[in-house]
């Protein structure tokens, strides 16, 4: 039985196919194309416009005249590398480079706001490192179980999973939970427009080929992100990059032109409970098919709050490093959790290891449960590759540091231009559609005006990437089980999730919108939030 | 450059959040909620099978939702303005004044970014990123002109050949003698 592999004594056997994994990684043309693998990486997750997706659709073709363990390790370091990197312009310009890096920018680019964008970035490399070094550790020697364990999954699971993530999502405006609410549900909505996954009738397209084709998320996050924060940075005369704006050379550079190769030891102490936590529950959302590093991140905030003192709880969403580390551990080990079904059962857990399994299939190999057995040497290269490229992540932590603090000599007014530009190609190149621009534009206006009244603009886009996940789940549930909506609760894994998300979402309501809730708060000395 | 500025009189000056101006969004939200509502009775018979809730469950639900949550918010923000003693009904006797410098930058901001937006389909990324860019810049402040000049044409030409020729994304090449240029320098390298 594949459950019984570490209790089997197959662990020795683990690490003999593991070394020699190494061994095939660390050949000359292999690390060149691991070099090449981690800047490209590096690059699309950085540069808004670019994602790990698109580069590696671009490299499959490269892999072609290549050896398969060669050309398939590189495209992994590419997707673990842009995983990583999206966290940087998050933090720097409030522009996720990937929609994994969505929840990054909720406290990242509010540190660097604060004059804490060394802290910020560093954080944000040891996380992602810690989150994928976990998750393939997990992926190495827990592939065949977390194997059984999705294929047991089913769609209500799947719906359940994703409406307890939206009800976490509620959270995120603590204190302007309706607010949250509505926006959740707003994005939620926009996600509709199109073709109807079931039925294919057009809905809600008004006889329009661009929203017969629907609204796709990344024009949106980059209006709802990137545009608005321009406009805010020039109503308000502020600058992007805290501490001393365009000048440079603060007490951040200083620290980090100086010291270990290494973030500090002190954060493992600090987010101990955080990095624990999730990096294991990353790498299970990883696992699920569809879920991917976005939903892994979004899950790594919302638990990183429940994990950490009452005090440092409260100030999530201001710039608290707590908030940069419990996105990055999630999503980088969901990064890794997405390789246990495409690689046991063949089925892609996103959209980048979708384009990994066409590479694989391109060489001739179909990925599915025995495939470790009749390919194991390139199984294990593509292991030891995303160890090495997460160990690499951290050791480029103080060179990373300091290339992008050098964004700080870049003039306010030339930065904000930069960002206006990148946000169009951003937009522009997903889908080549002249209209995603307009859709950037407008919702960049809308959030601006939205969270100058408080109302939160994440749940909205989480809403828009969730939404479409969740509808077919859930109406493919009810089919199935003939229409009867107990399928949900039948089922002990979506039962407890379920439960779990009207809990999570109905009590912090109460709590909000009731005398019963002042009580409460008075009683607990809890402050009114500000609304 | 003075902040108070000179500006464009008849614009209202912007109001700092106010539980009217509050209202009004939630309200917005209320009458999209409704008028999608409506729109949903269209495909409300669709579905792939007797048991299939039909196309309209997912959307329906999460207008509902917006209505209730948007009504709660109502009572919230009425709740508030009562401690507060401030009034929900929005104020028409705010002040004519002039617009500051911030407030000009950002409209000539938002004005600079439609008309780069319009242009793609005429003029093209290649000819109008760089006029952007030194529009942009000098708008919001910047006045280095050798520099800003240096930055607009490297940036937009490093951009354009970035994405067309390394990453295989074309950007709106334009129309008429402005696409005989893009596609020129497309071939350049």
């Amino acid at each position: 039985m594949v459950v019984d592999t570490v209790a089997s004594g197959a662990v020795p056997l683990i690490i003999q196919d593991l070394i020699a994994g190494f061994g095939n990684v660390l050949t000359p043309f292999n690390m060149f194309l691991f070099a090449i693998g981690i800047t490209l990486g590096m690059m699309s997750g950085a540069i808004p416009g670019l994602n790990g997706t698109m580069t590696v659709v671009l490299m499959v073709p490269i892999t072609y005249a290549m050896a398969p363990d060669s050309g398939i390790m590189m495209l992994a370091v590419i997707y673990a590398a842009a995983v990583y990197a999206g966290s940087i312009s998050a933090i720097l310009f409030k522009v996720p480079g990937a929609p994994e890096a969505i929840m990054t920018t909720l406290d990242g680019y509010p540190m660097n706001q604060n004059g804490q964008l060394r802290e910020a970035i560093s954080t944000a490399v040891f996380a992602s490192a810690f989150g994928g070094i976990v998750g393939t550790l997990i992926l190495i020697f827990f592939s065949p179980l977390l194997a059984e364990f999705a294929i047991q999954l089913s769609d209500p699971e799947f719906f359940a999973v994703i409406l307890l993530g939206l009800a976490l999502v509620s959270t995120i405006g603590a204190g302007n939970i309706t607010k949250a609410t509505m926006t959740m549900c707003f994005g939620l909505f926009l996600g509709v427009f199109g073709f109807d996954p079931l039925t294919g009738v057009p809905r809600f397209t008004f006889e329009s080929n661009y929203l017969a084709s629907g609204i796709d998320f990344i024009p949106v996050i980059l209006g709802v992100f990137a545009f608005s924060e321009v406009l805010k940075q020039i109503q308000s005369g502020g600058s992007l990059i805290g501490g001393g704006g365009g000048g440079g050379g603060g007490s951040d550079f200083s620290q980090a032109t100086s010291g270990s190769m290494f973030p500090p030891l002190s954060y493992f102490k600090r987010f101990g409970r955080i990095l624990g936590v999730n990096s294991v529950m990353g790498t299970i959302i990883g696992v699920l098919p569809g879920a991917g590093a976005t939903t892994g991140a979004l899950f790594g905030y919302t638990f990183g709050q429940r994990l950490v003192p009452k005090s440092v709880r409260e100030k999530f969403g201001s710039g608290v490093p707590e908030g940069v580390a419990a996105p990055e551990t999630a999503n980088n080990a969901a990064a890794s959790g997405a390789f246990v079904p495409l690689l046991t059962l063949g089925i892609p857990g996103s959209a980048t290891t979708a384009v990994i399994l066409a590479a694989f299939i391109l060489h001739g190999i179909r990925p599915g449960p025995s495939l470790i057995d009749q390919q194991g040497p390139l199984v294990y290269t593509i292991f030891a590759a995303l160890l090495l490229a997460n160990v690499a992540i951290l050791l480029l932590n103080k060179p990373v540091v300091r290339l992008f603090l050098q964004v700080r000599h870049i003039p306010r007014e030339l930065l904000l231009s930069l960002i206006v530009i990148f946000t169009v190609v951003g937009a522009f190149a997903t889908r080549n559609i002249m209209a995603d621009l307009w859709t950037m534009f407008i919702f960049g206006v809308a959030a601006y005006y939205l969270e100058k009244y408080n109302y939160s603009v994440a749940p909205m886009v989480i809403g828009l990437v969730l939404g479409p996940l969740a509808e077919p789940s859930l109406r493919r549930s009810l089919t199935k089980a003939g229409g009867d909506w107990m399928v949900f609760f039948q089922r002990p894994v979506s039962a407890v999730m379920i439960t779990l998300a009207v809990l999570t979402f109905f009590i912090p309501l109460i709590m909000d919108s009731t005398q019963f809730g002042d009580r409460i708060r008075e009683q607990f000395g809890l402050t009114e939030l500000e609304q | 450059m003075s902040d108070e500025g000179s500006g464009i009189e008849t614009l209202r000056e912007q109001a700092p959040p106010s539980v009217s101006r509050d209202i009004g969004i939630t309200v917005l939200f209320l009458l999209f909620a409704v008028a999608f509502l409506v729109l949903s009775e269209q495909f409300a018979g669709n579905r792939i099978s007797q048991y299939d809730p039909g196309a309209t469950i997912w959307p329906r639900a999460a207008l509902i939702v917006i209505l209730v949550a948007g009504l709660l918010n109502l009572f919230l923000l009425y709740r508030r303005a009562q401690k507060r003693g401030e009034s929900v009904v929005p104020s028409l006797s705010s002040e004519v004044t002039t617009l500051s410098e911030k407030q000009r930058k950002y409209l000539l901001a938002i004005a600079l970014s439609v008309a780069f937006f319009l242009s793609q389909d005429y003029v093209g990324f290649f000819v109008s990123a760089p006029i952007f860019l030194f529009a942009f810049s000098y708008a919001i402040g910047y006045r280095d002109m050798v520099k800003l000049t240096v930055f607009s044409l490297v940036t937009g030409l490093v951009v354009f050949f970035l994405f067309r020729n390394v990453v295989n994304i074309a950007l709106p090449y334009g129309s008429g003698p402005f696409r005989e240029i893009s596609i020129w320098a497309a071939n350049l390298f």
